[in-house]
């Protein structure tokens, strides 16, 4: 089977690997990076467990190949605690509020959320609704979710009084 | 609290940070996809496409000769010896209706699996099912709760009939004189939704046959998922 190198930066260090060209960025991350946080579940856009942010965008990593995230610059679930492994604003709402049970779906919320209280820092509910629409939870239930979005936008600052 | 044991009144009323919330929001939980051991092979099934049809025959030697392909599996080389679990909440005496590993000479929904590929990878057992030729005979298929105790169409030809189980909560043979008399009498068909798993709660399995390796330790372990983090070993 004819291989691609593919190369690029992951949650900050440089990444290169001879793989499949139809890997996708998701088999890549967990299978070549050893980077597991990022999950699949339905494998074809529609519960977005697979989330991982490209050059910032939150996108599926089951729906874009690895060979075409060369060059890019990819955060996932494994990148986004701060120093000494300490909780981000949103990782650390999602733990106060419950939203998270079985945490299957949850690297998905959380990539997302986290891209989207960057672009809307004081979102209304019905903003959080339609951001968190893109995923599916199947255990926790959504209103522990979206109290987390909400307390997240109030910890990183956003919120206007 | 009171009338509680002092250990319990610890947990009581109070809220308990979860032990396992730091793993699971920074990505380092273990599901049964995580992980990988040593020579550990994939497995996938080839699936019926029809609701109900005759498998006339499987022709496994394409899908056989793909490199990294080390077994296809039919159910004669792999049913005889299953001990077929078998569970009913309607109690011992209900009716057997198989439900083999593999499909034996009939399919009986769609996704029922006839086939069994293991291999190096995933995407190679994968590419393997599709080279899995079988024989299909597609027959009439029972689709409708409410029409199938009068179809002709057997579900399973042995038991005699499509009615496998009825659950009977009140007797309404003792109403009848009851309900003869009623001023108004309602009747109503309550439907329920059909339900069916998704892919974000699948029954992974991992199993490790240990025997080959440790003389002393007979058996395997396995490791089972089902919309948990933990796994479950055994």
């Amino acid at each position: 089977v004819h291989e691609v190198t593919v190369r690029l930066i992951v949650n900050g260090h440089a990444r290169e690997a001879a793989t499949e060209a139809r890997t996708t960025l998701a088999d890549f991350l967990r299978e070549r990076c050893g980077l597991t946080g990022t999950h699949l579940g339905c494998e074809h856009g529609v519960c977005g467990a697979c989330t991982v942010l490209l050059d910032g965008a939150p996108v599926r990593a089951c729906l874009v190949l690895a060979v075409q995230a060369t060059g890019a610059d990819v955060t996932t679930i494994e990148g986004l605690a701060g120093p000494d492994d300490r909780l981000s604003p949103v990782q650390a709402a999602f733990r106060d509020c419950h939203g998270l049970q079985c945490g299957f779906c949850t690297p998905g919320f959380v990539v997302t959320v986290t891209a989207f209280l960057r672009d809307h820092p004081d979102p209304t509910d019905q903003e959080i609704r339609e951001a968190l629409s893109g995923n599916l939870c199947r255990c926790t239930g959504y209103q522990g979710i979206v109290a987390a979005v909400r307390q997240a936008a109030v910890t990183l600052g956003g919120v206007r009084p | 609290v009171t009338g509680v044991a002092p250990g319990a009144a610890r947990y009581v009323g109070s809220r308990v940070a979860r032990v396992e919330d730091a793993r699971l929001l920074t990505g380092r939980g273990t599901y049964v996809d995580d992980v990988v051991l040593p020579g550990m092979l994939h497995a996938c099934f080839v699936r019926s496409p029809f609701a109900r049809a005759a498998v006339l025959g499987i022709d496994t030697s394409a899908a056989a000769a793909v490199p990294g392909v080390r077994h296809v599996f039919t159910a004669a080389d792999l049913n005889p010896d299953v001990q077929e679990q078998w569970h009913t909440t309607i109690g011992k005496d209900g009716p057997d209706t198989p439900r083999p590993p593999l499909a034996e000479g009939e399919v009986r929904f769609v996704g029922d699996p006839v086939a069994l590929v293991v291999a190096e990878s995933r995407a190679i057992a994968e590419d393997a099912t599709e080279l899995v030729d079988v024989d299909y005979d597609q027959l009439s298929a029972v689709v409708d709760y409410t029409t199938a105790e009068g179809s002709d169409t057997l579900v399973h030809e042995a038991h005699g009939s499509n009615l496998v189980a009825r659950l009977d909560t009140i007797a309404l043979d003792a109403f009848a004189d009851d309900l003869a008399a009623a001023a108004h009498v309602t009747r109503a068909t309550i439907r329920q939704q059909a339900c069916a798993p998704v892919p974000m709660e699948p029954r992974g399995l991992i199993v490790d046959y240990t025997r080959a390796r440790c003389p002393t330790r007979s058996g395997s372990s396995a490791r089972a998922c089902s919309a948990f983090p933990s796994t479950t070993s055994a």
